[in-house]
């Protein structure tokens, strides 16, 4: 019974866009395996996106089938997916998306409310990833108080607070500049040897490609292994 | 300007285009304060217009009239005017109102004992010969001269303008039946074409001879007005006085117009109420359009700091988004206008049918509606607009160009210093507003009280900002376990300055409901524990026709005694109201049998028993007077009032004053005997009846109608009662429908304040989302925050409508119209309404909440 953590078999993916269909991904298979950290490069409008929601369950395939810990998900409901999303998967977005209205603390215990976990427990673990990001001292503040790298770290600890299997980072470090790209992409190397979740990281520089394990790339939709 | 346009044409109009129904919600919002106000503006001017044009055309080219009030002058009199030499003409004039009916066919039988019967209209009764000077009129077919003469002869003709031919469907040669002081059978004459006097009533007119008309209302030698023409040349004022002098005692003379001011009068105040509640509608409004634009300022951000570093000066950008606030004024104020027609026309028949429960006989069926109409429409809507657009225009030019990249993540920022400020300005304009009162009280007017109820609106909107912080600070700390109500709570204080914006306008709205509920209901149980212990006789009885507003009809004395004779009957109070010039106005002289009133009735006297206090004000000649009475004119318990009669003026002590809710503008009551010895006049307006103890009614009600003269109803204590309170759900019915358009109106800012939020939301929902919050969770948030954004509303609203509502009951209404009214705050029917509001800014916020719920995540993730 061992079945790898995420399957896409045969994914395809078009938009309508007025009268145009665009191709996001075409014809996608791919494996990813628990531990793994899988970096995915390509120029901007390749499909690196669409690639990571169809395995994150935020979106379905147009045709095609997309496995998550051996369940086939691009049929299920709303509320399956959802579920799905609380438990097994972390995002890490380019632009942080963190609550500006919430403090940080909030912001990374966000998960665990939707989880609809004890008090007593999300505190312990929010300040337990908390530490883990080195931002115990920063629970208080608000987003808007806190640097570029700053803010990509709460997000990297609201991402692994869960402990979900998959890691979908889409372009961590595409807002931050490079001392502080390379500080988050340590950071999540250093989660991923500790924990041991599968990331699945997009990105279109270079910098990333020596934490990964594993490298594959896109170009007009179309997945290559090994770049 | 081009530039203007097609950055317009290329920006705003394709924006405006994906969002189509915030800008829809937007429309209809302004399109309804629009119509509301013009509505009611139409409404009530052609209702005015329509009264004092009636009047203006029944004088025709008379240049004075002189009248005695309710009593009449004698006959006599006219030929001992036309003998003065400043006068040209004299024409005789009895003008009442009278139930009339189609006498042929089947439907032809009178309703025993019913209020209505028939079609109320306006009868003159004319000197046909001699008036032609005075009125134009010309019948519909054209007659030869002879052939009009003796028409006119015919002492059992009548002629009937356009409006009662159609709503009796006769002609000319059908018979009529005419109910006054008597019922009487007429052969239509003539029908008069509608132009002139005989268009003014919408045509519910007709006219009679004078010998012929005096008969009819038992009037025999007299007259209720000798209109004048003077002789060219002479100076009005000066001959006025010299007239004056020549009167007998109790006459006056004057100019046509003014014998409609006191109605008038009366008229502006309740259209004035109307009036403020429009604009409530119309502010409410205003906010929409505040929200909608500031909204879209906030969301293009990036756009303004774009155009900026392309150039565009910053004049640029508040004519770009002042043009766009513009046009949403224009297209919103071209839906008011066009709803806003159709809205006048029902305002107006509400407003017209409360104008003859109350005030005055009015018959009009058509809203005036024309290009000034129109241009009210678009002012106000494009003012409105302009108004409450500048502000975000001016906001968004203010932006530098850097700004909109610098700010993207930022949440809205409240200084403390700011919340400071907005409450002690609030305190402070709160102060102002009660000293305001205190201002209005002391200096007798209503004035300053409409504008202690502004101040207290605008407190109301500067506490909403403090609100919206507190509230969602609260529920955050209080609600935190509850994930759904913790999310909404950080959603509004997401965009504090919004939110407080809808929450204003929302907690206006529903101050205004709360404080219509507390006063109407106030006023309804003030008025029905009035009547409660004022009427208290077991029947009543007057004529039909003075069910008519503004009718003078009255019966013989003899009634006293028919009714007296009626085994059952205790008791028969007779009653007689006539109308006297005093002091520049009318007022209403009244007689009553005060030992009858003393024993078996009641009045509410403010301070003193009413039966000692009737008792001596009959042994001493002594009247008493209502409460309005004294507030209008500033009298006291123990002032002497100088009273015309025809034999000189009666001084008359003032022994009580007690409360009375009607629209008459105050009562002077006298004994009947006293009335009799000094006035002359021996009818009898009404009467109230007293059965013995062990009587039964059903029996003595039908022995009653079978003595009364047909042209008599007969009334029950609890059929007035009832009478009395569905006349005062018909008056308050328009203030209703108007304020719930304002809350309407509130419900779509609310509507459009929560999608404004959620667009700006977007990659927090899609965060959420892809932290796994489903589109039940996404639901539930935003209507929770329009939950608690229409809860705090609702709690502001009701903390400035108590205020508002102890300012119309204490002030304003008091100074309008001098009635004391209990405050009453009915907790029960308040819960209701306000939680009917609640539950509808959650059905407001359904909509928005499964649009944000649909978005789909990849493209709420998505950076463009
Ligand atoms: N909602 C959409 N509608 C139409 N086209 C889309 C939509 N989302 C993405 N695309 C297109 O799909 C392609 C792949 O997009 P994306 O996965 O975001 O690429 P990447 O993340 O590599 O930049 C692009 O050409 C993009 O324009
Ligand atoms: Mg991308």
């Amino acid at each position: 019974m061992a079945h790898p953590l995420v399957e896409l078999k045969e994914v395809s993916k078009t938009y309508a866009a007025g009268d145009m269909r665009i191709h996001a991904l075409r014809d996608v298979s791919f494996q990813a395996e628990q531990g793994e950290f899988i970096t995915v490069s390509g120029p901007s409008g390749s499909g690196k996106s669409t690639f990571l929601h169809l395995m994150g369950a935020v979106d379905a395939p147009t045709s095609g089938e997309v496995f998550l810990g051996g369940l086939e998900i691009s049929r299920l409901s709303d509320e399956g997916l959802s579920e799905i999303r609380r438990k097994e998967v972390g995002f890490i977005h380019q632009f942080f998306h963190l609550m500006p209205t919430m403090t940080v603390y909030e912001n990374v215990a966000l998960p665990l409310l939707l989880q609809g976990r004890k008090r007593a427990e999300i505190k312990e673990m929010a300040e337990n990833a908390l530490a883990r990001v080195g931002l115990s001292n920063r629970m208080r503040s608000f987003p808007r108080q806190l640097s570029g790298g700053e803010m990509q770290r709460v997000a990297v600890a609201r991402a692994i607070i869960h402990k979900p299997r998959l890691i979908l980072a889409d372009e961590p470090t595409g807002n931050l500049d490079s001392g502080n790209s390379q500080n988050v992409l340590e950071l999540v190397a250093e989660l991923h040897k500790e924990d041991g979740f599968t990331v699945v990281m997009a990105t279109h520089d270079q910098m990333p490609l020596r934490y990964a394990t594993r490298r594959v790339g896109i170009t007009d939709g179309r997945l290559e292994e090994g770049c | 300007m081009g530039v203007t346009f097609s950055l317009l044409r290329l920006l705003a109009w394709r924006r405006l285009k994906e969002e189509p129904f915030r800008l829809a919600l937007t429309l209809v919002g302004v399109a309804l304060g629009v119509a509301v106000f013009i509505a009611v503006k139409m409404a009530n001017e052609t209702s005015t217009r329509a009264f004092e044009n009636s009047l203006v055309a029944i004088s025709g080219k008379t240049q004075l009239e002189v009248s005695a009030g309710g009593l009449g002058v004698d006959e006599n009199l006219i030929l001992k005017l036309r003998a003065m030499r400043e006068l040209k003409r004299a024409a005789p004039v009895i003008q009442q109102h009278v139930w009339i009916r189609g006498a042929g066919g089947s439907g032809a039988r009178w309703r025993r004992g019913a209020a209505s019967q028939g079609s109320a209209v306006l009868a003159l009764g004319l000197d046909l010969l001699g008036d032609n000077d005075f009125r134009g009129y010309e019948f519909e077919n054209k007659y030869a001269r002879e052939e009009i003469l003796s028409r006119i002869a015919d002492p059992q003709g009548l002629f009937i303008a356009r409006g009662v031919a159609d709503a009796l469907r006769v002609g000319v040669g059908d018979f009529v039946e005419v109910e006054a002081a008597r019922r009487m059978r007429f052969r239509v004459r003539g029908v008069l074409k509608p132009e002139g006097m005989a268009k003014s009533m919408d045509g519910r007119l007709i006219i009679m001879d004078i010998g012929v008309a005096q008969e009819v209302f038992e009037r025999f030698g007299r007259l209720d007005r000798i209109d004048l023409i003077l002789e060219d040349g002479g100076e009005i004022e000066s001959i006025r006085e010299k007239i004056q002098k020549f009167l007998p005692p109790g006459a006056i003379v004057e100019r046509p117009a003014r014998r409609g001011r006191d109605v008038e009068k009366m008229l502006a105040s309740f259209q004035l109420n109307l009036t403020v509640l429009s604009v409530i509608a119309l502010l409410v409004g205003c906010f929409l359009i505040y929200n909608t634009m500031s909204a879209s300022v906030l969301r293009r951000r990036g756009e303004i700091a774009t155009l900026r570093s392309l150039g565009v000066t910053s004049k640029g950008i508040v004519s770009l988004y002042g043009a766009e606030a513009l046009c949403i004024g224009l297209a919103g104020s071209c839906l008011g206008v066009a709803m806003g027609v159709f809205m006048a026309q029902g305002a107006l028949s509400f407003i017209s049918q409360t104008i003859r429960n109350l005030y005055a006989f009015l018959e009009v069926r058509h809203v005036l509606f024309g290009p000034r109409e129109l241009l009210w429409g678009f002012g106000v809507g494009l003012g409105v607009s302009l108004v409450s657009g500048i502000f975000p225009a001016i906001a968004a030019s203010r932006q530098s160009p850097r700004q909109g990249i610098v700010e993207r993540q930022g949440k809205v920022e409240v200084r403390p210093a700011a919340i400071a400020a907005l409450v002690s300005g609030a305190l402070l304009i709160a102060c102002l507003a009660y000293w305001l009162n205190l201002q209005a009280l002391a200096g007798g007017t209503p004035w300053p009280g409409y504008l202690s109820a502004a101040a207290v609106i605008l407190a109301t909107a500067l506490f909403s900002l403090p609100v919206v912080l507190c509230g969602s600070a609260i529920v955050r700390r209080t609600l935190g376990g509850a994930l759904s109500a913790w999310l909404a709570a950080h959603g509004l204080g997401r965009h504090p300055h919004r939110n407080a914006v809808t929450l204003s306008s929302l907690a206006i709205a529903v101050a205004m409901l709360v404080s219509l509920i507390i006063m109407i209901e106030s006023f309804r149980a003030t008025v029905e524990v009035w009547t409660q212990q004022t009427l208290r006789a077991d029947f009543y009885a007057a004529p039909a026709s003075r069910f008519i507003k503004g009718s003078r009809a009255s019966v013989s004395e003899d009634a006293l005694k028919i009714i007296g004779g009626v085994s059952g009957v205790a008791a028969v109070d007779g009653f007689r109201a006539v109308r006297l010039p005093w002091r520049g106005a009318r007022i209403t002289l009244a007689g009553g049998d005060f030992r009858i009133v003393a024993e078996r009735g009641r009045l509410l006297f403010i301070d003193g028993d009413s039966k000692e206090t009737l008792t001596r004000a009959r042994t001493r000649g002594e009247a008493v007077v209502t409460e309005t009475f004294a507030n209008l004119y500033g009298v006291k318990k123990g002032d002497y009032l100088r009273l015309p009669a025809p034999g000189g003026e009666v001084p008359v002590r003032v022994a009580g004053v007690y409360y009375d809710y009607t629209t008459e503008g105050g009562f002077v009551v006298v004994d009947r005997a006293f009335l009799k010895k000094h006035w002359r006049d021996d009818r009898l307006s009404s009467l109230a009846i007293y059965l013995t103890e062990n009587a039964r009614s059903e029996d003595v009600r039908k022995s009653l109608e079978n003595v009364l003269d047909p042209t008599m109803v007969l009334i029950s204590n609890a059929g007035l009662k009832k009478r009395v309170s569905s006349i005062f759900d018909q008056t308050f019915a328009i203030t209703y429908a108007l304020e719930f358009i304002a809350v309407l109106v509130a419900l779509l800012g609310v509507a459009t304040s929560l999608s404004s939020n959620i667009l700006e939301r977007v990659h927090e929902i899609g965060a959420l989302r892809a932290m796994g919050l489903n589109r039940k969770g996404i639901t539930t948030a935003i209507m929770g925050e329009a939950a608690i954004l229409g809860a705090l509303s609702v709690l502001a609203g009701l903390a400035s409508g108590v205020c508002l509502a102890a300012i119309l009951i204490f002030v304003v209404n008091k100074l309008s119209f001098g009635w004391t009214i209990q405050y009453i705050f009915a907790w029960k029917g308040m819960a209701a309404y306000l939680l009917v509001v609640v539950l509808a800014s959650l059905a407001a916020s359904w909509l928005p909440a499964r649009a944000a719920a649909r978005i789909p995540i990849r493209e709420a993730l998505s950076e463009e």
